[in-house]
Order: C-alpha cells, then structure tokens, then sequence
C-alpha cells in the first residue's frame, strides 16, 4: 500500500467533482478517506457517462479507494461529531457550517471547495465547465479565429480545482506540524481556471494588447495518417529533418517554405503538402519516425485507443480495484513514489489494487 | 504569517511553463525557490532566440535586456531566485551537485535519463543527503516504449486523449489555447512535492517521484476514458454542444468577435431564458420543453438566440440571465479578465515592480490560506548567483569572481541561448 499520507483521516462531505477529486487523491497516496453520503446517496451517483451496468463512471473514479459512509435518513448532527471528531481533514462544500465540525475537533483542516465561493459578485451564480472557462480567458483562446470560440472538454477545470484543494489541505497539514495554526482555505473552481489560463492577461498588463484566438499561431499541425490524427511541432531548426524524415525534401528549398517567415506565412499549405504524403501511413510509425529525428510529434488519440495503448499497458497505467463488491478498471495514480511501491493488497481491503491484464 | 513551507530550498531545473509553474507554487507557498538556467540554454519563456516578438514585452519595447522584460518568464517565477551556472564546466557541475545536496528538493522537467547523465539523480545524490525530494515530470515517465519521446503541452494533449474530444463538427484534434497541460502538470508536480514532504516528515527520508505529465492529465478526462474503455468507442465532438445539455453554446454579442456562453442543463432553466428572450412562442412550444427535442430543433434554437444575443453587451447579457436562473458567461478576453470583478474581489492580481520591467498587476494562484505577504517579482537572469554561492555554499568573493570570469556562472546569455 501507498504510505505517504497514512496518518492523515479525511472526511468527505464535499458533493462535488473538485471535492471528491482531491480527497481520491489523499487516498492514493495513504490516507483513510470516508465519503459521507446523504441517506439518498451522492448526487455524484447519477452523474454520466455511466458504466454498462448503469453505475456512474464519474462516481467510481472520484471514490474509489474511500471508505463509503451512508447518513442516516434523518441524520442528527452527533453522527457528523463522530465521523469528524478524529479528521485531520474536511473537504466540505461553500456554506458548510464548519462549526458542526469545530465544535468538536477544533484541529480539523477545513477546505471548502466551490464554483465561485462564498462571497463576491458570482456568489449566487451558477457554473459548470462551459462557464467557468469562459470567464477564465481560456475559451476566447481556443478554436480557430473567425469561428466560435470552443470550451474543451469534460469537467477539468473542477478537476484542476481538486488538484489545488489537495495542496491547499496538504500545505495546511504540514504548517499545522511546525504549529501553524490556519484550519482554513477556500478554492474556487473559477478562480482556478483563470490561474490556468495562459497569462495574457499579464500581456495586456504590459502593452494593453488583447490577443485573440489566432493572432500567434503556434508552429503546429495536424494531420491525418490511417485513422488517427497525428500533431507535428516544427521548430524552425527541425525543419530540414522533419522535410527528410517524411520523404519530403522537395520542400526544404520550397520558397515558399524556406525561410521561417515565409514558412509561417505558408503554414497551411505546408500542411497540405504533409497531409498529402502522409495520408496513407500509420500513425505510430510516423510520430516513431519523427521522434527519432528529433521532432517532436504525438498521435491524437481517440480516449477508446488508450485503453490498449502499449506504452500505457507497459507501464501498468491501467489498473483494477474492488468497489462495492465489484472488480472495477480505474487510471492509475496521477504519480509515483519511489518510497511508496505500488502492491497488491488484501482485496477487502479500501485501496486495494491490482495492475490489469 | 509565516507560510507552510518557509524554510525549505527547492532547486528548480525547469523551462517554459510547467515546471516553472510547479516552483512557483513552492515559492507561493513559502519555499526559498532558486530557478537554475544555464548561459548557453536560457529558459524558452524568457523569449532570448531570434527576432523579439514586440507583445511580449512593457510597452511593446524589448529593452537592453530583453529576457528579463517578457511577460512569459516573469509570470510564472514570481518569489524565486536565478542561477545561472554551466553544467557542462567541472567547476559549474561541481557547485550544482553541492547546491541540491544543501536543499531539499530538486524539481526537473527536462527529458528523463538527464539528471543520470549529470550524476544528478536521487539514486547518486540521496548517498549525500537522505533527505532529499528529486520529482521529474517527463511528459510519458521514466519507463515504456515512448518515454524518449520529446513532448510539447499540445504534443502531450493530443496523446493524453483529450485534443480528439475537442473539435469543430467533422473537424480535427484542436488543442486548448496555447497549452492547457502545463498548468495540470504544475499542479500535479506540486502535489507531489508536498506529499513526499508528508512522508519525509514521517521518516527522515526523501524520495524519488516521477510526474508522468500526460498519464498525470488524463485523470482530468479519467470518466470519460473508463466508458470508452468499457464501451470501445466514444462520443463524436460537436464544438461546444454536450449530451447533457442543449442548448449549451457561445453566441455572438456586440463587438467583434465577442460572445456569451449559454449552457441550459435543465427544463426550467429553458423556460427561464425563452422568457428572457421574450419568446412565450418558444417556452410554449412543447416540442422544446425537454432536452431530446431541444436537441432535434437545436438549428432553430441556435439562430433565436443568435438573433437575440447580437447586439447585446456580453457581460450585462451573462449578468441578467445569471439572475434569472440561467446559466450564462461572458466569454472573457484578456482586457476583459484585467476589470474581471470576481477576480478582483478574489484578490487574483498582486501589483509587483519588477526592476526592469516596471509595476503591473500579476495574476496570481487559486490558494488562499490566510493573509499573504506581498508578491516579489521574478528574477532577473543570474541575480541571485552571487548569494548561492556564498550564503549557501560557503565561497568567497574572489572564488565567485573568478567563476563569473570563467562564465561558469553568468548574469548575460550567451547570443541566441
């Protein structure tokens, strides 16, 4: 088992993706993580994508490895005491009534993780990963310039939120050590999201410019080999190789491709001439082949291809562990310490995990 | 207050944006954080190859020194200190390897394999100092069949899996603005610092741990990717629109190239924004009051609301239908996150004046955790060279002089470094 954060005792009370992420994350790493329901259960239960055998996929990622603790129906706040009087650590939603929590264990860390928190102008306003990304400043960056500007995908700024609550909580522990005496932090999934943003707001500061989607382009493409997309990062030093690489040295003294600035001038038709070279070659070959030749490549991969993916399976990225009395596949940890091996444990065991395959 | 990590060096052999970033919110957090960068390889974002780019620096003016004016570098190593020493020079190796045997931490984002081949890695090191945390965060890990690969945060979204569910209709991979997995990798890395501290304080001993940026990022798509794994194929991109809502688009406002976020979850909140847009035609057609017929008639939705949205001001749209219940954003751009009053009532911008690239507002990082003492700005190349090398490493003035002579420590780049 990861030992890490074995003295650490955490309690979930949080009802959110940013909440539950971070206190997953404790568990990884050692720490004995109960998730406390509502006698209905998580709301996070009903959230999709869903698992063929109707469980929410969302709930199995964010929970695996936590003790599982249903309320009561009609649970009394002494059933909360007993649960948070040995806690190191809470993770509650905005507007917890942390007292509930002080009252008796007045060490407690308290981190209470929202969308935009507790008071300022949002206060009362609602999110979601479209929204929080628009405010962000990322989503104007994102997608091409002349069309709509594109939010991504999935819930990662909720998720990214849960990264900064778990070294909100951490960074509290360990000042709490050397006798600090903070219990508190908040974090915002939109506040979060702006921190993410790449820093043209600090541009703007600057010079008062106001970049756009479009206005640098970076020096990539994509193209199209055999069924998968493949992204082709071309600095100017590694031009000439790339041009070599793909059978392609016809373009070296191209004028319209020769110079750097002309080169960039030309993107899309430089692209058009790789898309054409390589519209009928593997993927996997052609980013093997670039990476040898020192330019650096990857394949866009479809989310059903990492699941077979030889450079994961190699690894053991993917891995299975018990979930309410079910053999589950989950992602493996985030990162790996050397002082904490990763071993089969006892399969009644919370945590337990084995390496698929 | 004092800060939780006060008393604690961390060496940061980083570039660009996610190591960088990971040290960052080391230094934020307390740390003695010393950025290391060599005369004959400066760090990408100080921008010190080829013609400068006149936006990246205060008032569009490259200055004498210009990799110490552009807004990239001195965004993200706020609060830390700048070496600069040659690793190729004996001399230069030497008084590194002595350096993180004084620290706690080394954090590296170069390939895999390259603090091995300087005789810098925890195996060699952690002989002289038990103590000591060595995080790398090569972007495939250590081990496997791709992890010589050279990666970019575009390169490392595309293989994570996350740039084939971000697209046009019928269009290809896009990335997320310029690179949206630094940041993830910066979070990670600093998670990970911080739990092996938990650990070391349990057991006087560091460790080894490998960030593997892209695995590290796919836990951001982690549901997504088990029903793919479980159902073998995925859902097809469709720009902004998801399955669980509708509509849930960006339309355009007034101005050029400006836009609102619109994202209706459920059938009340469809009610709420046909009333809004005075259309009792709309909130009584029942053919639109639940998600799977929004979604047939999603054409005709999409131009009422575009008709509806032109010629409104985003941010007093976003801020009426916020009111009315309906989930709504202005699309922000960077002059708009400048006056965003979320992020100034967050206390987001720090003003910090930096030598020689005078006072801005510097956006700051998602932790609050209590009052924090006032930002200090990023160094400038080779600053604080003088004090590593006497404070921590015990030389004196005419070794130093005679190391800055030799370029084994520098406070210029060489041409084009």
């Amino acid at each position: 088992m990861i030992t890490a954060l074995e003295r650490f005792r955490v309690i979930d009370l949080s009802e959110t993706v940013a909440g539950q992420f971070c206190c997953r994350l404790m568990a990884d790493y050692g720490a004995s993580v109960t998730l406390i329901e509502p006698a209905e259960g998580s709301a996070l239960r009903c959230q999709a994508p869903m698992a063929m055998s109707g469980d929410s996929l969302v709930f199995r990622h964010l929970n695996h490895g936590k003790i599982l603790h249903r309320l009561r129906s009609g649970a009394t706040s002494s059933e909360l005491a007993e649960l948070a009087a040995e806690a190191d650590l809470a993770v509650v939603p905005a507007g917890f009534d942390a007292d509930a929590i002080r009252s008796v264990n007045g060490d407690c860390v308290i981190v209470e993780v929202s969308d935009f928190g507790t008071d300022g102008p949002y206060k009362d306003w609602q999110g979601g990963e479209m929204i929080v990304q628009a405010l962000s400043g990322m989503m104007n960056n994102n997608g091409e310039a002349g069309r709509p500007p594109l939010f991504g995908t999935g819930q990662r700024a909720a998720y990214a939120a849960g990264l900064a609550a778990y070294i909100s909580a951490i960074a509290l522990l360990l000042a709490r050590d050397k006798g600090g005496a903070t219990r508190h932090a908040s974090v915002d999934v939109a506040e979060t999201a702006a921190a993410m943003s790449f820093p043209y707001v600090l541009q703007h500061a600057y010079n008062g410019t106001d970049r756009r989607r479009g206005d640098q382009e970076i020096p990539a493409g994509q193209v199209l080999c055999r069924g998968t997309w493949v992204c082709i990062w071309v600095y100017p030093f590694r031009f000439s190789a790339m041009c070599r690489t793909l059978g392609l040295e016809c373009l070296i003294d191209d004028p319209r491709f020769a110079e750097p600035v002309t080169r960039t001038r030309n993107w899309a038709a430089l692209f058009d001439e790789i898309q054409e070279a390589l519209v009928d070659r593997d993927a996997e070959e052609v980013v093997r082949h670039l990476q040898d030749a020192q330019v650096i490549a990857a394949c866009a991969y479809r989310s059903s291809e990492l699941a077979q993916n030889p450079h994961l399976e190699a690894r053991g990225f993917w891995e299975t562990v018990r979930m309410e009395g079910a053999e589950v596949q989950v992602l493996g940890r985030p990162f790996r310490m050397s002082r904490a091996p990763q071993q089969l444990a006892t399969e009644d065991e919370p945590g337990a995990r084995k390496v698929a395959g | 207050m004092s800060r939780p990590l006060e008393g604690l060096r961390v060496i940061e052999l980083t570039t660009a944006w996610a190591g960088p970033m990971a040290g960052r919110i080391l230094a934020w957090l307390g740390a003695d954080v010393t950025h290391v960068e060599s005369p004959t390889r400066t760090n990408s974002w100080r921008q010190n190859k080829g013609e400068p780019s006149p936006v990246c620096y205060p008032d569009l003016d490259p200055g004498a020194r210009k990799y110490d004016r552009t807004f990239l570098f001195n965004s993200q190593n706020l609060n830390k200190r700048s070496l600069v020493i040659d690793l190729k020079k004996p001399e230069g190796l030497a008084a590194m390897r002595a350096l993180i045997c004084a620290s706690d931490v080394l954090l590296c984002n170069f390939r895999g394999g390259m603090l091995k081949r300087l005789g810098l890695d925890h195996a060699t090191l952690s002989e002289d100092n038990p103590g000591l945390i060595v995080v790398e965060m090569p972007a495939y890990g250590l081990e496997g069949p791709h992890s010589s690969y050279a990666a970019l945060g575009p390169t490392m979204e595309m293989a994570a899996g996350m740039s084939a569910m971000i697209s046009y209709p019928g269009g290809k991979p896009t990335v997320t603005g310029p690179s949206y997995m630094d940041p993830i990798g910066g979070f990670n890395a600093a998670a990970a610092v911080l739990t092996a501290l938990v650990s070391r304080n349990a057991t006087g001993l560091g460790q080894h741990v490998e960030v593997p940026q892209v695995e590290a990022a796919m836990q951001l798509i982690g549901p997504e990717l088990l029903a793919a794994a479980e159902q073998g194929s995925e859902p097809v991109p469709d720009g902004n629109r998801v399955a669980h809502a509708c509509p849930h688009d960006c339309y355009p406002t007034a101005g050029e190239d400006e836009w609102i976020a619109l994202a209706v979850e459920t059938d009340a909140q469809w009610q709420a924004l046909a009333r809004q847009m005075q259309r009792p035609d709309l909130a009584r057609d029942d053919s639109l009051r639940h998600l799977t017929g929004r979604k047939a008639a999603i054409a005709r939705i999409d131009q009422a609301l575009a008709d509806w949205t032109r010629g409104q001001d985003k941010h007093a749209l976003a801020a009426r239908l916020q009111a009315a219940g309906v989930p709504a954003a202005p699309v922000n751009t960077p002059r708009d996150l400048a006056a965003s009053p979320y992020l100034r009532a967050r206390g987001f911008f720090s003003t910090v004046t930096h030598p020689l690239a005078g006072t801005h507002p510097y956006p700051g990082l998602p932790f609050h955790l209590g009052p924090a003492p006032a930002d200090r700005p990023a160094p400038c190349f080779g600053a604080d060279n003088a004090h590593l090398l006497s404070e921590v490493l015990g030389m004196d003035a005419a070794t130093i002089a005679r190391l800055h002579a030799a370029r084994v420590i520098a406070d210029t780049p060489d041409a084009e470094a």
